[in-house]
């Protein structure tokens, strides 16, 4: 692949991927590099893409998947500290921060295929096909994996719900 | 809490944007890994070269005459074309052999063979000339010696005759009949007409067996017909 070509690549699809790479992992560190070697898989000879068969965003989230997961295998830790949140106002800091923690939190205690299911979901808006070809399952286990992670953030993040308005 | 609240409160979490260092550091990805992966595989290549050329100085000095044996392409000397003739025990001619071969380290090496099927007789030829000196029984030194006493030093020697204009020595290998174990083994006369100036190749040969009322048959006689000096 030219570079021109390759780069123009990495300029599309980099950030969705790192996006991705991040809530899965809860690390920029981690997601960087993860990023990295999705790319330079690409180079590798040999590697399996095959643009008849498969959409390159679909096999480039495919590839994030799969260096999470290996990753997770060869860690004996689960998941890393969350990163540090510090671009946010004073005024804003304590319940932004707490929120975002119990977020991360919940959406880290899922099973792993409920949680990529989400990620890919919600943040990532994917289609169910889309997201059924990335976890190679069917669409109807993309749906049956969603329906139990949303009900598991409602009762875990229930506190975080915005307050009912009072009828006046 | 609905799916549209859920899903508010999902929202709040955002992902930091990658940093911007990470195209540069894709791009140098780029730029090293296929000249790394070219120079991983030349750098292998020459390893397993430089490991593979150790290798063979390593058993060149631990075994250096078979190398050298094996290595070295064999010299022939010269060629000596011979018939040979085997018989039935009535009398009748069995078979007939044309053969090519020389005489290397007191081992015969066959270059040809009629009849024959040729792929075979190559192969005989190639692992006869490779393999036989790692497997000839003959010790070489006492080939050597062997040659250098004009080709005298084994058997009864009966007299000396010129074949195809060269000196033999005609010796005789007597074996009487024997048991070995429950078979009785035939005693058996070898004649045999060598030139020293042949690494004692016998231009001449003659092997009688032993019939039950003591008189001899003859087994099989060969005979030189041509002899090709540094072929």
């Amino acid at each position: 692949m030219r570079e021109r070509a390759f780069l123009q690549l990495f300029d599309d699809h980099h950030a969705a991927l790192f996006r991705f790479a991040y809530r899965l992992t809860n690390s920029s560190a981690e997601a960087e590099d993860i990023v990295q070697e999705c790319f330079l898989e690409i180079l590798r000879p040999g590697n399996a893409y095959d643009r008849r068969r498969t959409r390159i965003r679909t096999y480039l989230y495919g590839v994030v998947r799969n260096q999470w997961l290996k990753r997770r295998r060869n860690s004996s830790i689960t998941d890393p500290a969350p990163d540090p949140i510090d671009d946010r106002s004073p005024e804003s800091d304590l319940l932004a921060s707490e929120a975002q923690d119990a977020i991360v939190q919940a959406i880290g205690r899922l099973p792993d295929p409920q949680r990529e299911a989400l990620i890919l979901a919600h943040y990532e808006q994917l289609p169910l096909a889309e997201i059924a070809a990335i976890l190679e399952i069917e669409v109807g286990a993309v749906k049956s994996r969603l329906e139990r992670a949303r009900a598991r953030l409602r009762e875990s993040l229930a506190a975080y719900a915005p307050p009912q308005r009072s009828a006046k | 809490m609905n799916d549209s609240e859920l899903d508010n409160v999902l929202n709040t979490w955002k992902a930091p944007a990658p940093p911007l260092y990470l195209r540069a550091s894709i791009r140098a990805g780029y730029a090293t890994l296929t000249p790394k992966a070219r120079r991983r595989f030349r750098l292998s290549f020459w390893a397993i070269a430089l490991v593979s050329a150790a290798f063979l100085v390593a058993v060149t000095a631990a075994f250096s005459k078979t190398v050298n044996l094996l290595a070295r392409p064999a010299k022939i000397p010269y060629i000596v074309e011979t018939h040979t003739n085997t018989y039935n025990r009535d009398g009748s001619l069995h078979r007939e052999i044309q053969m090519s071969s020389y005489i290397r380290n007191g081992r015969e090496i066959i270059l040809s063979r009629t009849p024959g099927n040729p792929l075979v007789t190559f192969a005989i030829r190639n692992l006869n000339a490779a393999l036989s000196p790692l497997f000839s029984r003959v010790d070489p030194h006492r080939w050597a010696e062997f040659v250098a006493s004009g080709c005298s030093n084994d058997g009864t020697v009966v007299g000396h005759e010129t074949v195809l204009g060269y000196r033999t020595t005609v010796t005789e290998h007597l074996s009487p009949s024997h048991d070995v174990g429950d078979v009785l083994h035939d005693g058996r006369i070898i004649t045999l007409w060598q030139a020293p100036d042949l690494g004692c190749f016998d231009l001449k040969m003659v092997h009688e067996q032993q019939n039950s009322d003591g008189t001899y048959r003859l087994v099989e006689e060969r005979h030189a017909f041509k002899v090709i000096v540094n072929p």
